[in-house]
C-alpha cells in the first residue's frame, strides 16, 4: 500500500469535548491527521477522568487515577492535552490566542457556558474569521428546551429512538443504551469535515449548532415519515424486523447465550430447515408460507429454540451461515475482542498508554485503500503537552509557564474536590 | 449561497438503507446525487406501510425519507449496455457510494479497479455488513444480526429475558454516517493531491466502535458486563417519563419530589449516606405519586426547570409537535407528486450561512433521459433504443 498523506494534516482542533460524543468526534479527526488539542481545566477535567465507573487497569485507580480511566483513554487517543483555567483572564487570553492559530473549536458544554465565559462564536470569529466552531448541544443553542440538561439515555427517549422498541408483551419495558452519543459523535465529525471544505470554497468559517436530539430522530427518520403517511404509530415489535417471520433472538446452550435469526422469505425458511437438519419441514403446511409462520409463531419458536438450545452461539451461527440464513451470535465483550473476523481485519488497536499500560481499543468503521487512519499516539495524561503547546505555538518562556503553574491557570492534576465537567450539558 | 459540498457529483448504487442514508446526508450539504436503481427499483420501494395498505413503489415512507434530493435512473447493470452507460455516469462523478455484495461490481466489470486508472481522483465507497475482506465477508446479515454480533445486543433489555434490538434500524443508518466521514476524508485528500481511493466501510465495525463502557470493563479489568436491570419508565397520566439523576443532582431531585426541606436535608448528608438512600430507592413511592398526577410534558418541564435530567418517551406525534423542533425548523415540508405533502426530518445541525434545500424523492427512473443526455451524451433516439432494449425504464 502506497501511503498518501493523512487527510487532515495541518488542521488544528481545540477539543473541549467531554464525556463521549464530542471526544469521539475529536478522536476521529485526530486519527485522520488533525492536531487535536484536548483542552480541560484542572478544576473541571473531562468528567470521565473522575467518574470513571471503576474502570481502571485491574481495578486499581493508582496514584494518578485520572490518567487511568478506561473510558477517557479509549476516546481521546491521538490527541495532545492542554489544561487551561478558562475562568481566569490569563486562561481566556491564552485560549483566544490559540483560537487565532486553530481551524476548529469543538465543545459540548451546556448552552450558556461558552457565551457566559465570553467565548461564544461571536468572540471567536472576531479573533479568527476562519474559525469553525461546533457546539454539540443536547437540543441546540436556542429554543424553549435549549437549556435542558440530558444524557444519552434521555436523548434516546426524547429523540424517539426508544418509543418503538421494547418487549411487545410489556408496555412498561423500554430499551436503553445511549445510542445518541455515538450517533452525535459521528454526525459532529462529518459536519466538521464538510465545514472544512466549505471554508476552502468560501474562505469563511462557520458555527455548527448541532442538536443531539435531532441527530437521534434523523436515524429513525424513515419511521417518522411512515407515520406521517399512515397516521399510525408502528406497533412495538420487539426483535421482529419488518416483514421477517420469524426474526428473533433464540436461546443457545449455556447461561444467557443467544443467537439472532432472521427469516426474510420462504427461501430463508428452507435454508433454516436445512441448517437445523430438518429438510422434512421445508414444505410443512404450518410453516412453509409467511402467513403460516406468523399464525403458528409459538410452535415455530419452540421448534427453532429446541434446535438452537443444543448448540453454543458460534456453533449455531456456523451452521446457519453455511446454509445462508441471516444470523448473528449475541456476543459478549470477551467474544467480541476475540472474534476472528475483526482480528483478521485488524480492527482492535494496541496502544501503550503512559499510565495505563498496554491496552487494546476499538478501531474505526472503515479502511481506506491508500491512507492508514488509526491511533497515532496514546491518550495524553492531563496537561501532558502544556509546555510543548504554550512554548511551541505561543512562544512562552520557562518563566511564563512557571507563573501560569503557580497561578493555577495550567497544571497536571485535577484540583481537589473537582468532580469534573464545566456543566454536564450532554454526554 | 455556497453549500459545503457544492460541485461534488455522487453516483449511488444503493439498495436499502446504508448507502442511501449516506448519500442523503451528502446531498443535504450540497452534493449532487444520481441514484442508480435496478429496473424493479430500490428494495425499499416495496416496503410498507403504505397508505390504505395499498403497495405503491412511489409511496413507501422509507424510500421517500431516504432518497430526497436525488435523481433516479433505473439501469440494468447486468447487461453490457447497462454497464457502458454506468461507466459514462461514473466518468463524470467524483464519488461512487455502493452497497452491493463484496465483489459484485467487479464481476460486472464496473468495480473500482476498472475506473482507477482513467480516474485516479475517484473516491469509491463500499458499505457492506462485514467489509470487503475477512472471514465473514460473504455472510448474510441484517440489523438485528449485526447488533447481536457487534456486542451491543447482549447489553440491551432485561437480563431475565432475551436481549432486545432497537427498532428503526439505527445501526444501518449509523453505517451511513460513518461512511460519509470516511468518504469526505478521501475527497479532501483527492482534492488536495489528485489521488482518490477506495473506502471499505463495514457496518459491524461501526457497531463494535459504539460501546460506552462494556469493552473497557473487559479490557481493563476482565469484567464481563451483562444487561442491567431494565431501566423502568415511570408512568404519568398520559405516557412515560424517566430520570437519569447523578449524585450531584440528587438534592435537586429530592427537592422536586419531596419539597424544599427534604432537598436541603440532602445537602447536610454525607455522600455515603446519600448514596445508601439512593440505592435503597427511598423515594420510589413518592416519585410515582408525583408522576401519576400530571402529564408527561408537565413532569418533563418541571423536572428540567429544577435542573433534574428527565425525559419523556417521545412518540412520532410528540416529535412532529415539539416546540423545540419547531423553533429550529427541524421538520421540512416537501411536496411529492404521488405521496403528497409530507413532513420530513431535516439536517440535525444549523450551519452559519448554509441553507439546506430539499426536493422530493424521485419516481423510479424519473431522470433517466436527462441523466443520459447530460452524462452520456445520448440523443433522444438513442435513449429510446436503450429503453426499447429493456436496459433502462
Amino acid at each position: 500500500m502506497s501511503q498518501a498523506p493523512l487527510p487532515l494534516h495541518g488542521v488544528r482542533v481545540l477539543d473541549m469535548g467531554q464525556f463521549w460524543a464530542a471526544p469521539n468526534a475529536g478522536r476521529a479527526l485526530a486519527d485522520a491527521g488533525a492536531e487535536v488539542i484536548k483542552v480541560e481545566a484542572c478544576a473541571r477535567p473531562d468528567p470521565l477522568r473522575i467518574q470513571a465507573r471503576g474502570i481502571y487497569p485491574d481495578h486499581v485507580p493508582g496514584e494518578d487515577h485520572w490518567n487511568r480511566s478506561g473510558m477517557v483513554n479509549e476516546r481521546n487517543r491521538s490527541k495532545l492535552s492542554l489544561t487551561l483555567d478558562l475562568s481566569s483572564e490569563r486562561g481566556k487570553d491564552i485560549f483566544l490566542r490559540l483560537v487565532g492559530l486553530s481551524d476548529v473549536v469543538m465543545q459540548n458544554y451546556s448552552s450558556r457556558v461558552m457565551p457566559g465565559l465570553g467565548l461564544g462564536y461571536d468572540t471567536l470569529s472576531k479573533v479568527n474569521p476562519q474559525i469553525i466552531m461546533v457546539s454539540v448541544m443536547s437540543q441546540g443553542l436556542e429554543g424553549p428546551e435549549s437549556e435542558y440538561v440530558s444524557y444519552g439515555q434521555n436523548l434516546e427517549q426524547l429523540g424517539g429512538i426508544s418509543y418503538f422498541s421494547g418487549y411487545p408483551d410489556d408496555e412498561t419495558s423500554s430499551v436503553g443504551f445511549a445510542l445518541p452519543d455515538p450517533l452525535a459523535g459521528a454526525t459532529t465529525a462529518l459536519a466538521v469535515i464538510s465545514a472544512l471544505r466549505h471554508r476552502e470554497l468560501t474562505g469563511r468559517g462557520m458555527h455548527i449548532d448541532l442538536s443531539q436530539r435531532e441527530a437521534a430522530s434523523l436515524v429513525i427518520g424513515d419511521s417518522l415519515v411512515e407515520y406521517s403517511i399512515t397516521g399510525e404509530a408502528p406497533a412495538r415489535l420487539g426483535n421482529q424486523e419488518p416483514g421477517a417471520h420469524p426474526s428473533e433472538c433464540y436461546p443457545c446452550n449455556g447461561d444467557d447465550r443467544w443467537v439472532a435469526i432472521v427469516v426474510r422469505n420462504d427461501d430463508d425458511w428452507a435454508r433454516l430447515c436445512q441448517a437445523m437438519g430438518r429438510p422434512d419441514l421445508v414444505g410443512h403446511p404450518d410453516f412453509a408460507t409467511v402467513i403460516g409462520r406468523k399464525r403458528n409463531r409459538a410452535a415455530l419458536d419452540q421448534l427453532v429454540s429446541g434446535w438452537t438450545c443444543q448448540h453454543d452461539p458460534y456453533q449455531a451461527l456456523a451452521l446457519l451461515q453455511l446454509a445462508g440464513v441471516p444470523s448473528g451470535a449475541v456476543l459478549t465483550p470477551r467474544e467480541l475482542f476475540r472474534d476472528p473476523h475483526l482480528r483478521e481485519r485488524g480492527f482492535w488497536e494496541r496502544v501503550e498508554d503512559p499510565s495505563a499500560g498496554v491496552q487494546e481499543y476499538y478501531g474505526r468503521p472503515h479502511r481506506l485503500s491508500m491512507t492508514e487512519l488509526g491511533t497515532r499516539s496514546p491518550t495524553p495524561t492531563l496537561g501532558q503537552h502544556n509546555r510543548q503547546i504554550l512554548q511551541g505555538l505561543l512562544g512562552m518562556s520557562d518563566t511564563d509557564i512557571e507563573e501560569l503553574e503557580s497561578e493555577g491557570v495550567i497544571g497536571n492534576r485535577p484540583l481537589l474536590g473537582s468532580s469534573g465537567g464545566m456543566a454536564r450539558g450532554a454526554q | 449561497m455556497t453549500a459545503p459540498l457544492d460541485g461534488l457529483t455522487v453516483v449511488e448504487v444503493g439498495q436499502g438503507i446504508t448507502a442511501a442514508y449516506c448519500t442523503l446526508l451528502l446531498s443535504s450539504l450540497g452534493a449532487e446525487v444520481i441514484k442508480v436503481e435496478p429496473l424493479r427499483g430500490d428494495e425499499t420501494r416495496r416496503l410498507g406501510p403504505f397508505p390504505q395498505d395499498v403497495p405503491d413503489r412511489e409511496r413507501s415512507g422509507q424510500f421517500l425519507a431516504l432518497n430526497r434530493n436525488k435523481r433516479s435512473i433505473a439501469l440494468d447493470l447486468d447487461t453490457p449496455t447497462g454497464q457502458d452507460l454506468f461507466r459514462s455516469l461514473v466518468q463524470r462523478a467524483d464519488i461512487v457510494v455502493e452497497n452491493e455484495a463484496p465483489g459484485r461490481m467487479a464481476e460486472r466489470g464496473i468495480g473500482y479497479e476498472h475506473f482507477v486508472e482513467a480516474q485516479p481522483a475517484l473516491v469509491w465507497t463500499s458499505i457492506t455488513p462485514f467489509g470487503q475482506a475477512g472471514e465473514y465477508r460473504d455472510r448474510q446479515a441484517t440489523e438485528i444480526t449485526l447488533f447481536a454480533h457487534g456486542g451491543l445486543m447482549v447489553l440491551v433489555g432485561d437480563v431475565a429475558r432475551e436481549p432486545l434490538m432497537f427498532q428503526g434500524n439505527p445501526m444501518l443508518h449509523s453505517a451511513g454516517l460513518y461512511a460519509f466521514s470516511a468518504t469526505m476524508l478521501a475527497v479532501h485528500l483527492a482534492e488536495a493531491t489528485g489521488v482518490g481511493q477506495q473506502v471499505d466501510s463495514a457496518i459491524l465495525d461501526g457497531i463494535a466502535a459504539s460501546h460506552f463502557q462494556a469493552m473497557m470493563d473487559y479490557e481493563y479489568a476482565g469484567l464481563v458486563r451483562r444487561r442491567g436491570p431494565m431501566h423502568m419508565p415511570i408512568p404519568t397520566m398520559d405516557g412515560f417519563i424517566s430520570f437519569t439523576v447523578q449524585a450531584h443532582q440528587y438534592a435537586d431531585f429530592r427537592r422536586l419530589i419531596m419539597g424544599e426541606e427534604a432537598g436541603a436535608a440532602v445537602e447536610q448528608e454525607s455522600a455515603v449516606e446519600r448514596d445508601r438512600r439512593r440505592a435503597e430507592g427511598e423515594m420510589d413511592n413518592e416519585i410515582l405519586m408525583w408522576s401519576v398526577q400530571q402529564t408527561k410534558y408537565d413532569a418533563y418541564h418541571q423536572a428540567q426547570s429544577a435542573h433534574v435530567p428527565a425525559a419523556f418517551l417521545a412518540g412520532p406525534q410528540d416529535l412532529l409537535e415539539s416546540p423545540q423542533y419547531e423553533h429550529r425548523d427541524f421538520w421540512v415540508t416537501i411536496p411529492h407528486p404521488d405521496a403528497g405533502e409530507l413532513k420530513y426530518p431535516g439536517f440535525p445541525a444549523q450551519l452559519t450561512g448554509v441553507e439546506p434545500s430539499w426536493s422530493p424523492a424521485p419516481r423510479l427512473g424519473e431522470h433517466a433521459d436527462q441523466i443520459l443526455a447530460d452524462f452520456a451524451g445520448l440523443t433522444a433516439d438513442e435513449i429510446s433504443d436503450v429503453r426499447a432494449a429493456g436496459v433502462i425504464r
